[in-house]
């Protein structure tokens, strides 16, 4: 506490003040979390997310923020039992029920829900202090979002190790997925195909280049896209067609402008099209992740020795 | 859909990502709280780190796990074969024995000229039975007698007329509006009554009706009494004040088992607190808009039943699925609303906008009734963010400063805090 005390008195007057109005419109007295704590947590949000704002944007940053989960997430992290009481009422069973959805597999579940809950209890320690993870939540969206993106991560950085760990005996049976990219169909892409492709991407907003992405590359449906983007999912559907229209256009224009007929900018699109599939599919075991993660492999059913 | 051109794919793959955003803002980027100076970096990044979006989609809460609560039957899937066969053949004999005892109580021309005049608009019916006399006694009786003597005209000749169901009375649900203001009192006893009426056609639909068993009675007439903000005119229709409410309140939970003698069992409101006709009219002339839509299923008493996706809009308009998705609807609630949040569970709808606009529905989007969370003597005004009913009974609403009005009495009642 002597150490919040010091961050504290650092803190603008305004922010302690506000803190102070704060203190008395969430759990903070139940957890044991003081009005100094409390100016110093939303101190350090605020340096960490809108740092050059003045005192009235601060306030309105700090309004925005998810009070209540954030001083239980600090209290937790602070050791105090009724917040940590608090916590497992309200969570214990989502963090199961996340991992369970996540890793789509009853142990694995498990076992990302112990770990994360592990981290969250703090089993690392730094000079003797137990770090907990929640020290990092910092209130900007819900704490059971903040959970299940934390768990997300996690699982998507067991899953890099695992591939990296993975035998050579499965990665043949998986397709050679770490074989060497053809030489020659690397250098098959029409440098101006390229330019243009992408003076084309390069045109997008971000919304329109994640919706692509998002869409073509990843598999994601139009649902699930539309729920990351918060609208509704025909809005996703036009702006998929409509992109993929524009864009074939806008490439094709590209190569008009590099000199090309209409007719051999058609062609080049088409001839790269074929050897960019080939080359894309070396990209793609290598630079990216599968959309999906396939928890077995399928193996054939033991035959009984017998042919037919 | 169209296909991207694979070019576009490999150099959109080729874009490099900087540096990850942390959950946190990960998680405000999906929940939709992220200002828009800072969203346009993470969507700039997303577009580009394959890692970052695996990680975000994972993130996303379940659909099949919301679909408890968002659609109100999660259908299974479709398994061909002859455990399908059997599913399938039960659904289509299902609506072969619906169909037909909806036409076994298809009223006939005959009998609709006998009880009113089928060709008359309902809004003229209304007004006429303001001054005629009683109607004759009718096989329907049972419901006639469980009103009070002092009963209007007006109500017992719509009350007891057995052609007059939900339906009907949801297509006239604009011929309402039209009508003079004086007529609306009569208008809404003899609606109530009509919905009230549990003709053995509607019980027949409501028999599919889903886990409205656990719903405590009252739960409708709960927030149908939080309406009660108009100045309670003398009932000119002069029914009994509770037997209108509850015959209101009671008819969605209507089941199988209900006969028409269940209406002897409405008892009038124990608060005596003034159920007039007047008072139920924002909740009936508003409730059967939504009937005015074209539906897979038509019936209102029907699409009290089945099962819906629910979604808002990009200009906050709530919509409707009946198809798993495919197809979408518009539901309306209120004119000109801008809804930014909404939650179901089961047939209970709730949405809330700005300035602390909140609706619920108790019937699938049939009916709405304007919900005025109100704790210590505060309203609350500010604008809503989110809601979530985890059951009929229990919610929270979240506002735009991060208040959370919670309620564990379907809306009755409310308290501002944890």
């Amino acid at each position: 506490m002597e150490r919040a005390l010091e961050h504290a008195q650092s803190l603008p007057a305004e922010l302690t003040s506000f803190a102070a109005e704060l203190h008395g419109k969430c759990s903070a007295t139940k957890f044991s979390v003081t009005v100094d704590d409390l100016a110093r947590i939303l101190g350090e949000v605020v340096r960490k997310y809108a740092p050059a704002s003045n005192p009235a944007q601060a306030r309105d940053f700090c309004k925005t923020l998810k009070l209540e989960e954030l001083v239980l997430a600090r209290a937790c992290a602070a050791g105090n039992e009724k917040a940590w009481e608090t916590f497992l009422i309200r969570y214990r069973e989502k963090l199961y029920e996340t991992g369970l959805q996540i890793a789509r597999e009853d142990s694995a579940a498990r076992d990302l829900a112990d770990s994360l809950y592990a981290d969250l209890y703090g089993t690392t320690s730094r000079e003797g202090v137990r770090v907990s993870k929640l020290n990092s939540y910092t209130g900007r969206g819900s704490l059971e979002g903040w959970l299940r993106t934390v768990m997300a991560q996690e699982h998507v950085n067991r899953y890099r190790k695992q591939k990296r760990l993975v035998s050579l005996d499965e990665e043949s049976e998986e397709g050679g997925q770490f074989a060497a990219p053809d030489p020659v169909l690397e250098t098959a892409a029409d440098p101006k195909l390229v330019a243009a492709a992408d003076a084309a991407l390069a045109a997008l907003s971000n919304d329109d280049r994640f919706v692509l992405a998002a869409y073509y590359l990843d598999g994601r449906t139009l649902a699930e896209v539309a729920r990351i983007l918060g609208v509704h999912e025909s809005t996703i559907s036009r702006k998929v067609d409509k992109l993929a229209k524009s864009l074939r256009k806008q490439i094709v224009a590209g190569l008009l402008k590099q000199g090309m007929s209409r007719r051999q900018a058609d062609e080049a699109l088409e001839v790269d099209v074929r050897d960019i599939s080939l080359n894309l599919r070396a990209r793609l075991v290598q630079d990216s992740t599968p959309p999906t993660f396939p928890s077995r492999k399928e193996r054939a059913p033991a035959g009984d020795g017998t042919s037919t | 859909m169209n296909q991207l051109p694979k070019i576009a794919r490999a150099r959109l793959q080729a874009l490099s990502a900087g540096a990850h955003p942390d959950p946190d803002v990960l998680t405000a980027f999906f929940e939709q709280v992220l200002p828009e100076d800072e969203r346009h970096p993470v969507l700039a990044h997303l577009a580009t780190c394959a890692e970052c979006r695996l990680a975000m989609a994972l993130a996303l809460p379940d659909v099949a796990a919301d679909g408890a609560r968002v659609h109100v039957v999660s259908s299974p899937a479709v398994t061909w074969g002859w455990s399908g066969l059997m599913r399938w053949g039960s659904v289509v004999a299902c609506l072969v024995v619906v169909g037909a005892a909806v036409m076994i109580h298809k009223p006939t021309p005959a009998a609709l000229r006998s009880g009113s005049d089928a060709d008359t608009p309902l809004s003229q019916k209304i007004s006429q039975n303001d001054t005629t006399q009683p109607a004759a006694p009718n096989k329907t009786a049972n419901n006639e007698g469980s009103i009070s003597p002092q009963t209007a005209p007006a109500l017992t000749s719509q009350a007891t007329s057995p052609h007059v169901d939900a339906t009907e009375a949801a297509r006239a649900g604009k011929r309402f509006e039209s009508v003079p203001a004086p007529r609306r009192q009569a208008q809404a006893g003899a609606t109530a009554a009509k919905i009230a009426v549990p003709t053995e056609r509607s019980s027949d639909i409501v028999t599919s009706q889903p886990a409205t068993q656990s719903r405590p009675a009252g739960a409708v007439g709960g927030l149908i009494a939080g309406n009660r903000q108009t100045p309670a005119n003398a009932p000119a229709a002069g029914a009994a004040p509770g037997l209108l409410e509850a015959q209101v309140t009671t008819e969605p939970l209507s089941s199988s088992k209900e006969t028409p003698g269940r209406a002897k069992a409405a008892t009038p409101n124990p608060s005596g607190s003034a159920a007039t006709p007047e008072q139920s009219v924002p909740v009936l002339a508003g409730s059967f808009r939504a009937s005015d839509q074209t539906t897979p299923a038509g019936n209102p008493a029907t699409i009290a039943t089945l099962p819906a996706k629910w979604i808002l809009s990009d200009e906050g308009q709530l919509q409707r699925s009946f198809d798993g998705g495919k197809n979408w609807e518009p539901v309306p609630v209120v004119e000109r609303a801008k809804f930014t949040a909404l939650s179901a569970a089961g047939l209970d709808i709730w949405v809330g906008g700005p300035a602390g606009v909140l609706y619920h529905s108790a019937n699938n989007g049939l009916q709405w009734t304007l919900v005025k969370p109100t704790a210590e003597g505060v309203a609350l005004a500010e604008d809503i963010v989110s809601v979530d009913f985890t059951d009929l009974q229990h919610g929270v609403v979240t506002t735009n400063t991060s208040q959370k009005w919670t309620t564990a009495d379907g809306g009755s009642h409310w308290r501002v805090g944890p």
